[in-house]
């Protein structure tokens, strides 16, 4: 599913990340690690946000700095604190995704309805908790046909019902359109239902499976 | 409309004229003043207004050399447009469009950023719009029919330059010569905007000096005042407050956006309140070290005096306004106009403590109460 080649992150002078050659199927990860040790560092690079050395591949085919727009099609990404302009409203900014994501009008409804935010919608993102925010950047994540899901910290802020709920989708979108997910997160995953294929883990500047 | 163009137009073309405000109130100002208040180099007739001004226009239509310079000053006003978006999208607020509208096809991407462009360019297509009026009432197609296909090649060149910005990998910041300089060096509360300064804000910083470097060179040749009038370096002053007014708020800015747990310290209202003086004292070292070298000592500390006065009472103004910088440069200019004619008229012993008094006062009654700022 991804291919790292020769994958190098580094902020100004310090080397954060160094995968030189790996290769992650299909499947659901946990990535874990301490904090500062690269895990948002990785999941932005993977997502097409960060400037890095080297190359990663989608099925092989698809490269992040060559086919830059499909490959942004294909990978979706939920920051762990989402910071958006406080003058738009949740619909103009899930519109806004399902159009550069090729979403449908069912999976707005569905997604907004069943994780609660359905009557906010129309309300400015100025007048969000912090909760509703990443409840909304989870829903955004979660738009198109993706094939890898980056989730940065989805746990935090989020309550328990609506934990419950994400469970689901991650499962559901897992099982039905063969979705990967890469979950980021220090919180164990362990009760939540998801089958965790592989632990991902960041140390000394290099990623190991478990 | 299609989602990703309204959610481009509210983020970029609407907020670069709110931006941009204070400018375009500037402009707007000195337009109606040149209206209302400049005398003529002779009489004219009420009825021959209209003429004189509709042969500037003509000029436009017919002489290819003003044409030219229209059309510079359309790209500098392009080229700003481009530094701002360039410049928000920057901003952690703006970060979800790198995986966002990215994913779109490249046309969609273009046309979206086109339509922005549009919106931004709506004062220049204004005045295409009533030359090509008149162009077509005086039997003059050249010159409107190039501006039409100018402003095209500005958007379309804009759209491009916007999707490049957009679609751009961030690269890890590398911190300044300055910065690195003060690295490892103590740094305390009140002084931490100047490394801000230093660190995002050096454009506007050197914007600022430059500016007040030129009114102070434009002050000095045209004043009317004799150099000993005691005036004339409070007015002096006045205007290096003004202009400074912009580095103030971004001053509250920073501390509202970055350090809104300063409220949390133990530390007393009156010491927060004085506590900008260190920055202003610092910020202007060469207009400071200017007035000693112009004026005698005790008038030029008095002068320094009010001019800090003025300064902690626009450094209050945020909490009035909010952090609306169209609010806030509204209410700068008001003031600015109100202690101009205080200090021509003879009020130059009161303003400074009325500033000092006014400025604690909004100080004390809002700062804990944030939700007057937004």
């Amino acid at each position: 599913m991804l291919t790292f080649n020769k994958f190098i992150k580094k902020y100004q002078k310090t080397k954060i990340l160094d995968i030189h050659e790996l290769s992650l199927n299909h499947g659901i990860y946990w990535l874990k690690g301490a904090n500062g040790s690269g895990k948002s560092t990785l999941l932005k690079s993977l997502a097409g946000i960060l400037h890095f050395e080297g190359d990663i591949l989608l099925d092989k085919l698809v490269s992040i700095k060559k086919h830059k727009r499909d490959y942004r099609r294909l990978v979706n990404f939920a920051e762990a604190e989402p910071v958006f302009p406080e003058f738009l409203t949740g619909k103009e900014l899930i519109d806004m995704f399902a159009e550069a994501k090729s979403g449908t009008n069912e999976q707005k409804a569905f997604y907004t309805q069943t994780i609660g935010l359905q009557p906010y919608v129309d309300q400015s993102l100025g007048t969000y908790s912090s909760g509703m925010l990443k409840k909304l950047s989870l829903i955004l994540a979660f738009m198109g046909k993706p094939k890898l899901i980056l989730l940065d910290e989805p746990l935090i802020t989020v309550d328990l019902t609506s934990l419950e709920v994400l469970y689901s989708w991650i499962i559901e979108k897992n099982k039905s359109e063969n979705t990967s997910f890469i979950l980021a997160s220090h919180q164990s995953l362990d009760g939540s239902g998801i089958p965790v294929n592989t632990v991902l883990s960041i140390q000394n500047t290099l990623l190991s499976l478990h | 409309m299609l989602p990703i163009r309204i959610v481009l137009t509210k983020s970029f073309a609407w907020r670069f004229y709110k931006e941009h405000s204070g400018v375009l109130l500037f402009f707007f100002v000195t337009v109606i003043s040149y209206c209302f208040f400049i005398k003529t180099a002779g009489v004219y007739r009420k009825e021959e207004s209209v003429f004189y001004h509709l042969m500037l226009m003509m000029t436009f239509l017919t002489s290819p050399a003003i044409m030219a310079a229209v059309f510079v000053l359309w790209i500098f006003y392009t080229v700003k447009s481009w530094q701002f978006i360039g410049q928000e999208l920057k901003k952690n607020q703006f970060k979800f469009l790198s995986y966002s509208i990215t994913s779109s096809s490249k046309a969609t991407q273009f046309f979206a950023w086109c339509y922005v462009q549009l919106m931004i360019s709506l004062p220049l297509i204004s005045y295409w719009l009533f030359a090509t009026i008149l162009g077509l009432i005086y039997g003059s197609f050249l010159i409107p029919a190039s501006a039409f296909v100018f402003i095209l090649i500005l958007i379309s060149l804009s759209a491009v330059v916007y999707s490049n910005f957009s679609n751009q990998l961030e690269r890890s910041n590398s911190n300044g010569i300055l910065l690195r300089f003060t690295s490892g060096n103590k740094k305390n509360i009140p002084t931490l905007f100047l490394y801000q300064l230093l660190d995002r804000g050096k454009f506007a910083f050197l914007l600022t000096k430059l500016f007040s470097w030129l009114i102070i060179i434009a002050m000095t040749n045209l004043s009317m005042m004799a150099i000993n009038d005691n005036r004339l370096p409070l007015i002096f002053i006045l205007a290096i407050v003004t202009v400074h007014s912009f580095l103030i708020y971004q001053s509250n800015y920073f501390q509202e956006s970055k350090l809104r747990l300063m409220r949390n310290l133990p530390i007393g209202r009156f010491q927060r309140f004085i506590s900008f003086s260190m920055i202003w004292f610092l910020i202007t070292i060469p207009e400071t070290l200017w007035l000693f070298s112009t004026f005698p000592l005790w008038t030029t500390l008095y002068s320094i005096f009010t001019g800090l006065s003025i300064a902690l009472l626009f450094n209050s103004l945020p909490l009035l306004t909010g952090l609306r910088i169209f609010r806030y440069l509204i209410w700068v200019f008001a003031l600015f106009v109100l202690l101009f004619y205080g200090l021509v008229c003879g009020g130059s012993y009161l303003i400074a403590f009325v500033c000092l008094i006014t400025a604690y006062l909004i100080f004390f009654n809002k700062y804990y109460k944030p939700g007057f700022v937004t």
